[in-house]
């Protein structure tokens, strides 16, 4: 049972962990991509204008 | 009422802004694919958190609490596997990278490029019956969640529910997938700190090592041991592999994302680095059911299980974890939690409405235009079929979801109603994409004998969940084996490598 015990612990730092660190790099690089967004999908609109 | 004038105030400005930013997606939309596929814009870390906050609302929330609270450390394991699986998913790009460079908008889309049309209409019949039923339930818990921790009085709650899911349908019928994955960005953002709030709290109040203990007294080795645990064991295991592998290359609103993406590697990497969000978005607030348990478990015993109690009133297991929270969180932070998880279900909600209705208008009604030899309609009326779906599947969504209640642990019951259309929808995927032999005969036999494995054992056999889980994946496989082999070969089947051909690599 102990061996289960750690093993789980283990997963929930790792799961802790890797939830906070991609949180806090989406949220900063992901407002990049938004604007990369809307660029695009405002040079497509302009293209299909032509 | 537990709420404070702050914590109202935090809710409101919330739905304000989400509302606002929501309807900015409207000038971007030009025509279909920019409604549906965001014009394939997407890049890796928007597209992270428009997966991530599309698979994690309050009803993730709920029923992953639920099942720790009914199984202890054990359902942990329900989650490793899906983080794992969508890991492997991500980096061998199995399925998902292939149905991306065929530029498809929906799942049952492919049917008809490998298959036959026919098959197309029945698979997407049978996909937007299974997610349309899967998404009714959800209100229900919502709303059980929002009354339970803010203390409203129930005769509000339809009204609140009915409100906020006006509100997602608003922006979602004007801007689409573009609204959708602007919204998804505040919204995987605030529903995020919410989750790191809430499991602070969880582990501060109750104690990792009061958790473990009441785990052992409660359930013994089978809290810590998935293959011992009731309801758990090897079958279940494989099954939830099974059943996760074909979520992350299947699911509507999954395969939308990864439709979406500018490449078929950003897609690989956007799956990759979800897949740790989701081992979080498991076992966190499984962790936090954990914590109720310890925390309110002091009720008589049903199956093993002591029942939470709640100032002398006995609750559901599934409302243990916002009974904890609204005893737990103080003014401000339950306002910011609350917000966070309001997030969590229109960022969910909206990419589903959209999902489904997509499969509708796409996948039923065009195909069955064509079949009828009707000319295809000009690109703004496929425009206004998809919003009039959209608004059709959330009148719906509103009456289903507030009178049908599911039985037993809401997990299971989602993942058996999923499995229904996605044991064949995933069979027939695979076997078109890898198996040159595989035909439309095949095609009809995995679809029909999955959804068959599924319905029979478990609602009239009353066989357990793993059980008509492996059997909806093991008629399917045979169906498409034998059926395959049995029926005449397509006259022309696209094999993946034709998707050069079509010119469309990216």
């Amino acid at each position: 049972m102990n061996g289960w015990m750690y093993f789980w612990a283990a997963w929930l730092v790792i799961s802790g962990v890797a939830f906070a660190v991609i949180t806090l790099v989406v949220a900063v690089k992901g407002f990049r991509d938004l604007r990369a967004m809307f660029v695009g999908l405002s040079a497509k609109r302009q293209v299909e204008h032509d | 009422m537990n709420f404070a004038t702050i914590d109202w105030v935090i809710v409101m400005v919330y739905l304000a802004v989400s509302m606002l930013i929501g309807l900015l997606g409207r000038k971007y939309v030009g025509n279909t694919a920019h409604f549906l596929v965001a014009g394939r814009e997407l890049g890796t870390y928007i597209g992270i958190a428009t997966l991530a906050a599309t698979e994690i609302g309050t009803i993730t929330f709920m029923y992953n609490s639920e099942l720790g609270y009914r199984y202890g450390f054990a359902a942990f394991s329900a989650a490793l596997i899906s983080g794992i699986a969508m890991i492997f998913v991500g980096r061998t790009g199995f399925v998902i990278r292939r149905l991306r460079e065929l530029r498809l908008m929906t799942v049952p889309e492919y049917f008809e490029v490998k298959y036959s049309r026919g098959l197309r209409i029945v698979t997407g019949f049978l996909v937007a019956l299974g997610g349309i039923l899967n998404m009714g339930v959800f209100l229900k818990i919502e709303g059980e969640f929002l009354t339970v921790i803010s203390g409203l009085n129930q005769k509000y709650l339809v009204a609140t529910m009915i409100a906020i899911l006006l509100l997602e349908l608003i922006y979602t019928t004007v801007g689409g997938m573009i609204s959708i994955v602007i919204t998804d960005y505040l919204q995987y953002v605030l529903l995020s700190i919410a989750t790191i709030i809430i499991t602070i709290y969880a582990v501060h109040f109750a104690g990792w090592h009061t958790m473990v203990a009441k785990v052992t007294s409660v359930m013994g080795s089978s809290g810590f041991n998935p293959i011992t645990a009731p309801k758990f064991g090897f079958s279940f295991l494989v099954w939830q592999l099974l059943l996760w592998l074909s979520i992350h290359t299947c699911w509507q609103t999954t395969a939308m994302r990864m439709f979406s993406t500018k490449s078929p590697e950003v897609s690989k990497r956007v799956m990759t680095w979800t897949g740790f969000i989701f081992l979080g978005r498991g076992m966190l607030p499984m962790l936090w059911g954990i914590a109720a348990l310890t925390l309110l478990g002091h009720g008589a015993l049903v199956a093993g299980i002591p029942q939470p109690v709640v100032h002398g009133q006995t609750l559901a297991p599934i409302d243990a974890m916002p009974a904890m929270l609204s005893m737990l969180l103080g003014p401000g932070i339950r306002g910011i939690v609350v917000a966070g998880m309001l997030a969590a279900t229109m960022s969910v909600n909206s990419s589903y409405l959209l999902g489904w209705s997509a499969v509708i208008s796409q996948d039923i009604i065009a195909p069955v235009r064509k079949q009828m030899g009707r000319p295809p309609v000009r690109d703004a009326t496929q425009l206004l079929i998809n919003r009039i779906c959209n608004l059709a599947v959330g009148v719906f969504l509103i009456f289903w979801g507030l009178l049908y209640t599911p039985p037993g642990a809401v997990y299971l019951y989602l993942n058996i109603t999923g499995t229904i259309f996605l044991a064949g929808a995933f069979i027939c995927v695979i076997g078109g994409l890898y198996w040159k032999r595989a035909n439309t005969t095949g095609g009809y036999c995995a679809m029909l004998m999955g959804a068959a494995g599924a319905i029979v054992p478990f609602f009239f056999l009353h066989k357990s969940e793993s059980f008509a889980g492996f059997a909806a994946f093991g008629l399917s496989a045979v169906g498409l084996l034998i059926g395959s082999l049995l029926g005449k070969k397509d006259a022309n089947p696209l094999m993946p490598e034709l998707a050069v051909q079509r010119g469309d690599s990216s």
